[in-house]
């Protein structure tokens, strides 16, 4: 009997010791905010991830590797986004961190992630000055702001014919690097600034302002803030029966937006990340086909993001395997070589700098919907 | 054209500002103290009235507001009983009281921020988006309600003031403590019907802001202006409390579009600084409290 149970015991280490040389197992750290404010963020993307890493391993696309994701909460504060990487990287041994969600959170992880030598992905932080840093362990899928305003200027220009443009800024770090952008391209296209104006952070009444922008008379309207402060302009731009093409930044997709702004909101346009629709590729259309044959609506575009950034993190290590063994090193090496990948938001490429060329696509509410207007990609 | 509507917006802000001062005031007159929790009832005061609208969707506006103003009344009853009138009986330094006002304030904030979340809310009613055209002028309807209210206001105060012994009480006190608690008066009863009424105008101004923008924990910094706009018209003076908030309302609005919008918050206090160096005491003064 005790001859049977150590044979039997012998098969299943044998067997277990099998399983683990044919997967090897990955540890990947995805650091965000779970909980509190921004909270929408990571899970999003965290689910958006997750779908495609269930998909990716049931397909076989990772080969002989496996990969395990390990969360963490940030709660969308810069501090335990670091403290979270510092023991993923010391304890779980993780191969790489894919985070964070916001720019202040992802600037605390690099704190982090270049001593130690350890790459990072982040799917949404948008500050320009990531990527300005020379760091050879930091890339990411968003667009900067600087691309993201950059792109709006040229979209109004070539898509909606704007001549006179007029600008309302958010007087802090980000409404005023999404003007110096947007004003760059807008001058450069020979394009006139009816008006530059920048408004308190903390602004409620707008109406001065909008007086004398109606004064001016532009035929475009561009409003580079948050969507607490573009929600108030648009409505006190209905209530003074201001009617112009309106970019109010990346808030038509913001469900308080179109609560804070009331009707005015119809027709206001911005741009996302990403737009479930917009990509007319096969692995557009089949994320999204996916997406719906599980949770029976369109997926979001921090999903969408989330998505995405494990489409490219697969890629990365089919790459970093087929060239010998996949290391830390390894891993960095191969997202600096993705190069036109088809992914659910178009075709990405990771640029040498950290930053990524995609498609950006620009859309418009109408009947508190979102469609798509034009998609730019350049 | 745009200057009239640029001159009713100032108006009604500076309503909205003139409620908050004169809760200041309010409290001022009985308590000697500077309430810089104020903008944070009047922050409570919207999102009270928010949970009301959540619960009966159907309710009228009016009766909203008159929620609101109960419920802050009541929360405002309790603070002075359990926080302001023990610190005061035990003769807390002015310092100690500042900041204690200061700390309720935050407090306040943070719950809010727990209970209500992060991001602003809004009135899901027509009211909030409603436009009505006078004289060729789009208005905001809550416009009339805000300038309504405020009319009402000075009426009900000055009626409690001058024809209630609860409003000749709270006078009394206001100028003397000492000889109006010598003459039967409590003090303690003046300082809890002080705090209930000032409370109950900062909710006011909560639920009648909302409609014409939103309502966040963070909207307590209102208060300030108030205060700049309290000290203008003097602090204690009910009269005062209200031309102050006009004068910080107007002044904004117009001196924001002459001189920039991005200096618009600061021109409060460059009027209460301009006011102080000409008149220390303040447009309104009246005869000082005794201690």
């Amino acid at each position: 009997m005790l001859r049977n149970l150590s044979r039997l015991g012998a098969l299943a280490l044998s067997l277990a010791l099998a399983g683990q040389a044919s997967a090897q197992t990955l540890k990947i750290g995805i650091v965000g905010p779970l909980s509190g404010p921004s909270a929408v963020y990571g899970t999003e993307t965290l689910e958006g991830a997750r779908f495609a890493l269930e998909a990716a391993q049931a397909s076989g696309a990772l080969g002989s590797y496996k990969i395990e994701l390990i969360p963490d909460d940030s709660a969308g504060n810069p501090g335990r986004a670091a403290q979270a990487t510092a023991r993923m990287i010391a304890s779980d041994d993780v191969l790489m961190v894919i985070g964070g969600s916001t720019s202040a959170e992802t600037q605390a992880m690099i704190e982090v992630t270049r001593p130690a030598e350890v790459f990072q992905f982040s799917p949404l932080a948008q500050a320009t000055n990531l990527t300005q840093q020379g760091n050879k362990w930091f890339a990411r899928l968003s667009q900067t702001a600087d691309a993201f305003a950059g792109n709006a200027a040229i979209w109004a220009i070539e898509r909606h014919k704007a001549k006179s443009v007029y600008m309302l800024v958010r007087n802090d770090n980000y409404g005023q690097s999404l003007a110096e952008a947007f004003g760059r391209e807008i001058e450069a296209k020979g394009i006139k600034v009816a008006g530059r104006v920048a408004y308190e952070p903390a602004a409620k009444d707008f109406k001065p302002i909008l007086s004398t922008m109606g004064q001016a008379n532009p035929d475009f309207v561009a409003i580079l803030g948050l969507y607490t402060d573009t929600g108030l302009i648009v409505k006190q731009m209905g209530e003074l029966g201001i009617k112009v093409p309106t970019y109010a930044n990346t808030s038509p997709a913001i469900p308080q937006f179109i609560e804070i702004a009331g009707p005015a909101s119809d027709g206001a346009y911005g741009a996302l990340y990403y737009f479930a629709g917009s990509i007319d590729t096969a692995a557009g259309k089949k994320f999204v086909a996916d997406w719906n044959a599980k949770f029976k609506r369109d997926p979001s575009q921090y999903e969408g993001m989330g998505y995405d950034t494990m489409l490219v993190l697969v890629e990365a290590v089919k790459k970093a395997s087929a060239a010998g063994k996949v290391t830390r090193e390894s891993i960095r090496d191969a997202f600096f070589k993705i190069a036109d990948l088809p992914v659910a938001s178009g075709n990405v490429s990771i640029l040498p700098n950290g930053d990524v060329k995609r498609p950006l696509p620009f859309v418009q509410l109408k009947d508190g919907k979102l469609k798509l207007d034009f998609l730019l990609d350049k | 054209m745009n200057a009239v509507i640029q001159i009713l917006s100032g108006l009604t802000i500076g309503c909205i500002y003139g409620l908050v001062a004169l809760g200041f005031s309010m409290i001022f007159r009985a308590m000697g103290l500077v309430n810089f929790a104020q903008g944070d009832i009047m922050m409570l005061g919207g999102f009270l009235g928010y949970t009301a609208l959540s619960i009966a969707p159907e309710l009228p506006f009016v009766f909203i507001l008159v929620i609101a103003m109960i419920a802050t009344g009541l929360f405002g009853f309790v603070i002075e009983r359990v926080a302001y009138r023990p610190a005061l009986k035990r003769n807390a330094d002015q310092i100690y009281l500042v900041l204690l006002t200061l700390g309720i304030g935050i407090v306040l904030a943070n719950a809010a921020r727990l209970f209500w979340g992060a991001n602003p809310v809004v009135y899901k009613i027509p009211l909030t988006f409603d436009i009505v055209h006078v004289g060729g002028y789009p208005l905001p309807r809550v416009y009339f309600y805000i300038v309504g209210f405020m009319t009402l206001t000075i009426i009900a105060l000055n009626l409690l003031f001058t024809k209630t012994w609860t409003g000749l009480a709270l006078r009394a006190v206001s100028q003397d403590p000492t000889t109006s608690r010598l003459m039967g008066i409590d003090p303690g009863r003046s300082s809890s019907v002080a705090f209930v009424i000032a409370s109950m105008l900062g909710a006011a101004a909560g639920v009648l802001y909302a409609p014409l923008f939103y309502v966040s924990f963070d909207m307590g910094a209102v208060g300030l202006k108030a205060f700049a706009a309290a000290i203008i018209g003097s602090l204690g003076s009910v009269f005062g409390a209200v031309v102050g908030g006009l004068i910080v309302g107007l002044a904004e609005t117009i001196g924001g579009q002459i001189i920039g919008t991005e200096f618009q918050d600061s021109i409060a206090f460059a009027v209460m600084i301009a006011v102080l160096l000409l008149r220390p005491q303040g447009l309104f003064a009246q005869n000082r409290r005794v201690a």
